[in-house]
């Protein structure tokens, strides 16, 4: 692993921790505080001690099972619905240009590959010139150079274009991680509630037919069933608003941050772009300042032919041909 | 020096009659090249030259002249000679071109290779723009810029198109045309070749007469003193002492003289031709070497001006390119700047 790799990754992984310091929800986790005090052995005792209580490992596994619960909903959330939507889309997008960002890499590493041969092929000809042997080096230099820059634009992009498009991916799916518990949640207010009704139905029933003790029965587990859907919606409220503010938040983030990690990949093909151009510019320097005695009249009527096919005048303010 | 090469096209694309635009670009390469023989001072005034510029039946006339089978003969002229010196400066031309022709040749191969990976860079860039076009449509606050990604993108896609089209006309174009006057430039050193050959060939001739003459003078040494005082015998059928000789009644109901004075005359005129056959070829291959240089250098000026042009216009095609490429994605960077 190179250098600059690590270094990425611990920007990387500082990023991921700051952004968890600053959460509204997170920074208050214990689970956060023993991460980032204690030592190595210290943490290791306090992940075994929490395998019974439903803790980190165990959220992750569930996540399966929370798939299936959204679609069992009776009454949509839309507001919460529509966020799915956009986070499972946002996930799908991060793909693609995951995908795109791959093929871009291999194909660039053909082309340095054939630059480099044209790099040599170019000093074939300038060792059988006497006259042109000078530029034709220079060109070649240039050639080399440019498919060294296409070497440099594929690192900079992994480095900072892909790794954004990876965390925003798994970004995505737990925003819909989270967004499905919550369901889960509401799922569990609508079934107790379910439960509620059936028991009161059951309890006006015996009361109805007067069987006592059955109703004294049943009153008492009308009450159990009565706190576990008060607790539900309790829960449920609870989630509904955290939710609603970590959504804003991510929203927020991800608008910064997606505005940093565009930024700077148009600035890696910016820069790309500039230094070919220089290089390209120093090799025309050095053609035009060659001494060599054209014989005007056929290399102005190259000239002018050729002119004749330049597509944009643009070009000729800083291109003026020399003769 | 006849240019019998063409200003060769581009192979790749199989011709139909109805291509429009490969016959504007053939068109127009046969312009350039037609200028350039104008410009030329020797061809221009070749009159092959203005033959066919001015009478349509100049392929006729060409193939009259049998031309095919003088090159045919030349050629096996030369296979049945071994090389024995030869002028440096002819070999030299004749690596030079073929290095030349070599490496043109890679050149042209690499730089399609080239292309190709260029334009599937770029070609890929459509999906991006594809897919920034669809997020834009899912997002709010980073809506407009993701559009303004997605509609760069295409449009970088597309660019390659157009250089494609230009490199074509200014590099592939041109090194073709060139090959073809690597084969000039052999087609020139062959008849140089078969030039120094004759006079090889003149100059072993010569030295065999020469022998043959002194051979004639010594057989008629011996008999030529005996008769030195006698008058001459021609007449009779044996030449001097009185031998009879079939060959010496033969050679006299042919008509051949086969008297020593005969033989002696025979060698002579025999010997001045062969010298004369020498300084006429000597004379010949000088006029062409001298030719031959002249429009060499002539050459090598034209192809360093030709050279420094294309070159030129290649690189101005790159570095448009690359300029169109960064304001394309300056575009894209100051989308996503607007907003903090």
């Amino acid at each position: 692993m190179s250098e600059t790799f690590l270094e990425e990754r611990q920007r990387a992984l500082d990023k991921f921790l700051r952004r968890l310091t600053v959460h509204p929800y997170f920074s208050f986790s214990i689970d956060l505080k023993t991460f980032l005090t204690a030592t190595p052995e210290e943490f290791a005792g306090y992940v075994q001690e929490s395998q019974g209580r439903q803790k980190l490992m165990d959220r992750l596994s569930s996540s399966v099972r929370q798939a299936q619960t959204s679609f069992m909903l009776k009454d949509v959330d839309p507001e919460f619905a529509k966020q799915l939507t956009y986070f499972s889309e946002l996930g799908d997008k991060m793909s693609v240009l995951e995908r795109i960002g791959a093929r871009l890499h291999n194909e660039r590493e053909v082309l340095q590959t054939a630059q480099d041969d044209f790099s040599v092929a170019l000093f074939h000809w300038a060792a059988n010139e006497q006259v042109m042997t000078q530029p034709l080096q220079k060109l070649a230099n240039c050639v080399e150079h440019c498919s060294h820059h296409v070497k440099k634009l594929n690192e900079a992009n992994t480095y900072s274009m892909m790794v954004a498009v990876k965390e925003y991916q798994l970004y995505s799916s737990s925003a819909v991680a989270a967004i499905r518990r919550r369901d889960t949640l509401q799922l569990e207010v609508e079934r107790s509630g379910l439960d509620r009704e059936r028991k009161k139905r059951h309890h006006d029933e015996a009361t109805a037919s007067g069987k006592v003790q059955k109703v004294m029965k049943l009153a008492d587990d009308l009450e159990k069933v009565e706190l576990a859907a008060e607790k539900a919606q309790d829960q449920l409220s609870r989630a509904n608003e955290e939710l609603r503010v970590d959504v804003e938040k991510w929203h927020e983030a991800k608008n910064k941050e997606v505005c940093q990690f565009m930024r700077q990949f148009a600035s890696n093909h910016v820069d790309y772009h500039q230094k070919c151009f220089d290089e390209w510019e120093s090799a025309l320097k050095q053609l035009r300042s060659a001494s060599v005695s054209p014989s005007p009249a056929t290399a102005a009527a190259q000239n002018d032919h050729l002119a004749a096919l330049t597509f944009s005048s643009r070009d000729s303010d800083e291109t003026q041909s020399d003769t | 020096m006849k240019i019998k090469g063409s200003s060769g096209l581009l192979n790749k694309i199989t011709f139909s009659g109805e291509d429009s635009d490969f016959l504007i670009k053939r068109q127009h390469a046969l312009e350039i090249f037609l200028v350039r023989l104008s410009r030329h001072p020797v061809l221009c005034q070749s009159y092959w030259f203005h033959q066919f510029l001015e009478n349509i039946g100049w392929r006729e006339a060409v193939q009259r002249t049998g031309y095919l089978q003088k090159s045919d003969m030349l050629l096996k002229t030369l296979s049945l000679l071994s090389k024995q010196k030869g002028d440096q400066r002819f070999h030299d031309v004749r690596e030079y071109a073929e290095e030349l022709e070599a490496v043109f040749k890679s050149l042209l191969e690499i730089r399609e290779k080239v292309n190709e990976s260029v334009k599937a860079v770029y070609k890929i860039h459509t999906n991006y723009g594809r897919v920034f076009s669809e997020w834009s449509e899912i997002e709010d606050t980073i809506g407009t810029a993701l559009q303004v990604t997605g509609g760069s993108m295409d449009s970088y896609a597309d660019s390659v198109e157009m250089y494609l089209d230009e490199e074509e006309s200014r590099y592939y174009m041109p090194l073709k045309e060139y090959l073809a006057y690597c084969e000039s430039l052999r087609g020139m050193v062959k008849r140089h070749d078969i030039l120094e050959k004759r006079l090889e060939r003149a100059e072993s001739a010569l030295s065999t007469k020469s022998e043959t003459k002194a051979t004639v003078q010594r057989e008629g040494l011996p008999s030529g003193v005996e008769q030195a005082g006698a008058p001459p015998t021609g007449t009779t059928p044996t030449g001097g002492g009185g031998r009879f000789s079939l060959r010496a009644i033969s050679n006299r109901l042919r008509g051949v003289d086969g008297s020593y004075e005969g033989r002696l005359a025979v060698a002579s005129r025999e010997l001045l031709e062969a010298e004369e056959t020498v300084r006429i070829t000597q004379k010949e291959l000088q006029l062409f070497t001298t030719e031959a240089l002249e429009e060499l250098k002539r050459f090598h000026e034209q192809k360093t001006a030709d050279f420094k042009s294309i070159l030129i216009n290649f690189i101005q095609l790159q570095m448009h390119v690359h300029r169109k490429g960064k304001d394309t994605w300056e575009r894209v960077k100051q989308g996503f700047s607007t907003m903090q």
